[in-house]
């Protein structure tokens, strides 16, 4: 789930889309899976992206309201909430997440079922 | 987008970075009942018109304070691996308190230090070293120390006031 625009761009290296550092986006991830018979296998996973005030602003606020806060509000106050960071392949880093996993050595989302991500 | 193949640890898992007006702090948490107890918490260093601080150490102010617990008991591991590491250094109005601890596999050291507007001192300080337990290469050091300089203070304040006390009549 991804809430605004130009979240993705075309990956001109490998082809498709990928994520866009440069666009302030709010989004989230989930993904979970159970199984009736095998309670091992339960996990639930959710991460968050761009939940700073500056972008929460740019993405919801109406026009009027967006550039009344983004002037009159201090930096500091705009930066503030979870800050965006990037892995080393350019893709943004969920924060905050969060997740439980039954198996003790861990699962991926190849063996569940998931929501779109961000 | 459906996102595949993300890998999740065992047990709960937690990452947090937040800022709070310019403030830092960051959280890392994994519990796994096999593998390992992973805490780690830090914040920036702060300081309020020079009234309260909270920092690494007394003479680290660039870093925050520390909570860092590793214990990786894997299957496989007869000892299990212990890092702890806690660290923080807390001055409000002349009175201050700090603590470093340090403990792994092969030793643990602890300071601790409370100080009181300059009248009152306690340190303590403890080494242990026993990672050559095999070999019996060990060590134990313990060092405590007190200094109150209050009485002295009182007393030189008194010695100021007494001539003054005497010429009045």
């Amino acid at each position: 789930m991804c809430y605004s625009q130009d979240c993705f761009v075309r990956d001109e290296a490998f082809g498709g889309l990928k994520e866009n550092p440069e666009a302030a986006c709010v989004g989230a991830y989930t993904f979970f899976g159970v199984s009736a018979i095998d309670p091992g296998r339960l996990y639930f996973a959710a991460g968050f992206k761009g939940l700073t005030l500056d972008t929460m602003i740019k993405v919801f606020a109406p026009e009027s309201a967006k550039t009344w806060l983004q002037g009159n509000l201090p930096q500091v106050v705009l930066e503030s909430g979870f800050p965006q960071k990037l892995k080393d392949d350019g893709s943004i880093i969920a924060n905050p997440e969060f997740s439980y996993v039954a198996n003790p050595f861990g699962t991926t989302t190849l063996v569940g079922r998931g929501f779109s991500a961000c | 987008m459906l996102q595949t193949g993300k890998y999740f640890p065992g047990g709960y898992f937690f990452h947090g970075d937040v800022n709070i007006l310019g403030f830092n702090a960051v959280a890392d948490v994994i519990i796994n009942p096999l593998q390992q107890l992973l805490l780690n918490v830090s914040i920036d260093p702060l300081t309020i018109a020079g009234i309260f601080t909270i920092q690494r150490s007394a003479s680290n102010s660039a870093l925050g304070p520390i909570v860092s617990i590793d214990v990786q008991y894997g299957l496989l591991s007869l000892i299990p691996k212990v890092k702890v590491l806690i660290a923080g250094y807390v001055n409000l109005l002349g009175m201050s308190a700090e603590t470093q601890l340090t403990v792994d596999n092969a030793g643990y050291h602890l300071f601790m230090e409370s100080k009181f507007l300059g009248l009152f001192q306690a340190s303590v300080w403890v080494d242990a070293n026993y990672g050559g337990l095999l070999s019996g290469d060990v060590s134990f050091y313990v060092k405590a120390e007190m200094k109150q300089e209050f009485f002295a203070a009182l007393r030189a304040k008194v010695l100021l006031v007494l001539p003054f006390l005497a010429a009045d009549p």
